[in-house]
């Protein structure tokens, strides 16, 4: 079953055509800034952004924190929206049921699936950020004669081995993040038969969530939302690296992923298939 | 193949199937005759697993339903409520996805499967075009492939010939029938008598989720008893048979007769001319309207049905 | 039958109980792992003030909730004790530390050695190395850790009188209790209340409460405290060679404000003695007052005054036009802050202390009596 869902992936154009739109945004942007050459100023805009005119080598990560906050969510959402309420609505649930492939089997499935779409897209976002930062801002050894090192936020030079290195760990923590949102959308789509109605209920905590965030009169369930740690993949640039909120974002995610998950087993398993 | 004892099923309030003895045996054509909304999907749906009963119990093949769904439905091919496919898709890669999301479905063999099922559906020609550029037609066929997959002990067909042309149909019937000579037991729910009436060899009848009637088709459409005669004589014929005329329309007669061919025989000894005579037999039609109520989408207002 | 019914809900059931007891169990452990007990207050505060040599490592939160107006060249400061911002410190003895305020946009570093103070400030991708320190200087992140915060708030008011609190857990370690009241009728704050790790001493709570307030002010406690010194390596500045480089003078109060130097200051205000002349190293800047109700009194050029005194008129505060100029009065508890303009020097003071505003407009009223003085 895993197998089809990966083939049904592959075989998506839309699948494709989002992973594609979510490429567009940070290379619009890079073009923009090498044209203009204007960085925003110190402690403004994106993370990164004012660092990737010395060093396009940091542009992937530049971009990951443009696709972050809303692009890539919103993407996960589609995906993870579509996962029950998709098949249901093209007919094709009812016969994957009675094949019969058994539900929870169907909805790990779909998780594996959402998994491995959210490495894809974030993974294809990185590799075509990191050609965009290079071709476009170079690595920095035109000015100085020898490649300048990409720095921390905590200002030491990493080298290319660490730098990926910890892109990758970022990229990973990313994935995690994005897949606990994504069990939120999962849940929506086992209620409804609507693929959009589940993306756009998941989207709705998204905002619920990000409104709550920046809110004083929240801070006590501050630490239980969604989105509260998803930037602190950034902590990986920190040196040493800051691992406090990683650990503590990981553990949140993992709990909402077996909370989600969980809740999705429980009413899709005793669902009656009526689409 | 399929029993059911007392199977309920409620949506809320609603008594969508309401306790429902269903008995097909091995072998059988069974027509599962209802009209729109009587509660024939919510059933067909239960017995695959895809609805949980309110309460009865389900048998398939043998085996309670749904708990053993894994050992029994792989021996099932179904269709419920018209097919699915994924509409990007060809119709060839529908099937193979079908068949390797299922057990049984290793990739050896799987060319050949999804060939044999599209040969036996009339679709084997078909090219890589995706399942949204197909007519009705071509998707109910290539849904019926996906149920012939694993050349399954029993078909539950929902609606089969849907958005068929006639000569769709037909083949669709003779595919049904070769099949079931073939040992495959055939259960068929729809709303079309004529569908039934042509290909199954026992039916049941469910009306408001209750069903009114289960028989098999020859005992439903024996003769009446009943002599249906034509006559230039008819006059003569009503003096002659005093007694056992049941209906006279100007030379059309009903008699009361338990042989025809005694009958005719009769009359023309008499010297009475017969245009035509047959022995009288209620039409499918006739079963089910007297066993049914109103049509099942008909909504009438509280003061009767005759208001505008 | 009833097993039908009742298979979706053993389900729901599951999910359920997995959610109660991943909510639950920390809310249990912490109640069961919650410290009780008090210990002796004065002892503590020794404790507390002479902790400055244990090393540590940690992550704090600062949690300021002034309600600051943006006070012009003051942004950084205000925006401290407004919000909220994270530290990460690593401390091996008083002058060999480092403290990261890090944020979502990148990160400011600032570090202690022997050699001098660096700063690293990521957005503007240069390191800054300064000279000299200053007893007076803009607050930043590193003052509001607790251990600095404690130690600088019980060292200030060694007159006033300690209790003991019940301890709490924080960041997962026992930490006892203190809470110590100023005596003084004139400073705005109401309490301070410290918790320092049992084993250590070392402050990891500090909340500061004005005055008739029901809420602190201000929260500084640590997420992760762990006692023992930091590696070598953190404490080092080790700035890649693409980032700038510059040396500058260190930061002050003065600087900020564009401060240019001026007359010496008075012997005592408000009937409040001076406690430092020149502080910063610039003349004309004095601290008056002992413990908790002392206050900075300074000269400022007057750009800075008028639109200081404006920001602050707009921002609420009591606006008097006296014989001798005008005082602009400013109460953000537990700050209150002045600034006047003497019509006969014609000159412009900023007051600031966490005392009474009456006594910053005392203060006020004398120094804009004080003819100018030649050079």
């Amino acid at each position: 079953m895993i197998g089809v869902e990966l083939r049904k992936l592959a075989l998506r154009p839309r699948v494709w055509l989002s992973i594609g739109l979510l490429c567009l945004l940070p290379a619009l942007v890079a073009v923009l800034l090498s044209v203009s050459d204007l960085a925003p100023p110190p402690g403004q805009g994106g993370a990164f952004l004012s660092a990737v005119l010395r060093n396009g080598a940091l542009y992937p990560a530049a971009a990951l924190a443009m696709v972050l906050p809303v692009f890539l969510p919103l993407a996960v959402a589609v995906f993870a929206g579509d996962a029950i309420a998709g098949e249901a609505a093209t007919g094709t649930l009812r016969y994957l049921l009675v094949r019969p492939v058994a539900r929870p089997r169907v909805l790990v499935a779909k998780l594996v699936a959402l998994a491995v779409f959210t490495v894809l897209a974030v993974l294809v976002v990185a590799v075509t950020s990191l050609v965009v930062g290079l071709v476009l801002f170079g690595t920095g050894a035109e000015a100085v004669g020898q490649a300048s090192a990409a720095t921390s936020l905590s200002g030491i030079d990493l080298s290319p081995g660490e730098l990926a290195v910890r892109m990758a760990a970022a990229i990973g923590y990313i994935v995690v993040s994005m897949v606990g949102f994504g069990s939120i959308a999962l849940f929506f789509s086992t209620l409804s038969d609507s693929a959009i109605g589940a993306a756009l209920a998941a989207l709705a905590v998204l905002i619920a969530s990000s409104i709550m965030e920046t809110l004083q009169a929240a801070a006590a369930i501050k630490p239980y939302l969604p989105t509260n740690y998803w930037l602190s993949w950034i902590d990986f640039f920190r040196d040493p690296v800051f691992w406090d909120n990683i650990d503590k974002g990981l553990l949140l995610q993992a709990g909402y992923i077996v909370l989600f998950f969980g809740a999705a087993w429980a009413n899709f398993a005793s669902k009656d298939i009526t689409s | 193949m399929i029993r059911t004892r007392g199977l309920t099923k409620r949506f809320g309030r609603i008594v969508a199937v309401d306790s429902v003895d269903l008995d097909v045996a091995e072998g059988d054509r069974f027509g599962f005759l209802g009209p729109n909304g009587s509660g024939k999907t919510t059933l067909v749906r239960m017995l695959l697993g895809l609805v949980h009963a309110t309460a009865g119990e389900i048998e398939v093949l043998g085996k309670s339903m749904p708990r053993n769904a894994a050992k029994v439905l792989p021996q099932v091919g179904a269709m419920v409520e018209g097919p699915g496919a994924y509409p990007h898709l060809s119709g060839r890669r529908n099937l193979a996805m079908f068949d390797a999301a299922g057990p049984g479905g290793g990739r050896r063999g799987r060319a050949d499967r999804v060939e044999s099922a599209l040969a036996q559906v009339g679709l084997s020609g078909v090219d890589r075009r995706p399942v949204s550029a197909y007519s009705l037609g071509m998707r109910q066929r290539l849904g019926l492939a996906a149920a012939l997959l694993r050349a399954p002990r029993l078909l539950i067909l929902d609606e089969p010939t849907n958005g068929l042309d006639p000569k769709g149909i037909r083949e669709i019937r003779d595919l049904l029938v070769a099949l079931n000579e073939a040992g495959t037991t055939v259960f068929l729910s729809s709303h079309l008598l004529a569908e039934v009436e042509q290909l199954c060899t026992r039916v049941a009848v469910v009306d408001r989720g209750r069903m009114v009637l289960q028989d098999s088709l020859a005992a439903l459409l024996a003769p009446t008893g009943h002599v249906l005669v034509r006559s230039p004589d008819a006059a003569q014929v009503v003096a002659l048979l005093d007694g056992q005329v049941v209906a006279r329309d100007g030379d059309r007669l009903v008699v009361r007769h338990a042989d025809v061919a005694g009958l005719n025989a009769d009359l023309v000894g008499r010297g009475l001319r017969v245009s035509g005579i047959e022995a009288e037999r209620r039409t499918l039609e006739q079963v089910v309207l007297d066993s049914t109520g109103a049509s099942g989408d008909r909504i009438d207002g509280p003061t009767g049905g005759e208001d505008r | 039958m009833a097993g039908v019914r009742s298979r979706g809900l053993w389900r729901w059931a599951v999910v359920v109980s997995a959610a109660v007891l991943v909510l639950g169990v920390p809310v249990v452990v912490t109640a069961v792992t919650e410290p009780t007990g008090t210990v002796e207050a004065t002892g503590l505060r020794e404790r507390v003030v002479r902790s400055a040599d244990v090393p540590y490592q940690g992550v704090s939160v600062v949690q300021g909730a002034l309600p600051l107006p943006e006070l012009p060249k003051l942004e950084d400061v205000s925006r401290l004790l407004t919000g909220v911002t994270t530290v990460r410190s690593w401390y091996r003895s008083p002058d060999r530390w480092r403290f990261d305020v890090v944020s979502t946009a990148g990160e400011r570093d600032t570090y202690r050695t022997p050699d001098g103070e660096f700063v690293w400030d990521y957005g503007a991708d240069q390191v800054t190395r300064l000279v000299g320190t200053a007893p007076v200087r803009l607050p930043r992140a590193g003052d509001l850790l607790p251990p600095d915060l404690a130690r600088r708030l019980l060292a200030t008011a060694s007159g006033d009188v300690v209790t003991a609190l019940d301890a709490r857990s924080v960041a997962g370690r026992r930490a006892d209790g203190l809470r110590l009241v100023p005596a003084d009728p004139a400073t705005t704050i109401g309490q301070v209340d410290v918790w320092a790790d049992s084993g250590t001493g070392v402050p990891l709570r500090v909340e500061v409460t004005p005055r008739g307030a029901a809420r602190p002010i201000l929260v500084t406690a640590f997420d992760r405290f762990t006692p023992g010194p930091p590696d070598d390596g953190v404490l080092v500045p080790d700035v890649g060679r693409s980032s700038g480089y510059a040396v500058v003078e260190a930061p002050d109060i003065a600087g900020a404000l564009g401060f240019l130097g001026g007359d010496p200051p008075q012997t005592s205000l408000a009937g409040r003695p001076l406690r430092e002349a020149d502080g910063a190293g610039v003349r004309g800047v004095g601290v008056y007052g002992t413990g908790l109700s002392s206050f900075v009194a300074l000269p400022v050029p007057r750009d800075v005054g008028a639109q200081a005194a404006d920001a602050g008129a707009k921002a609420g505060g009591g606006d008097v036009t006296v014989p001798n100029g005008r005082i602009v009065s400013l109460s953000v508890s537990p700050l209150s802050v002045v600034i006047a303009r003497s019509a006969v020097a014609r000159r412009w003071y900023l007051l600031v202390g966490m005392v009474d505003t009456s006594v910053l407009r005392t203060a006020a009223t004398e120094l804009i009596a004080l003819p100018r003085r030649g050079r």
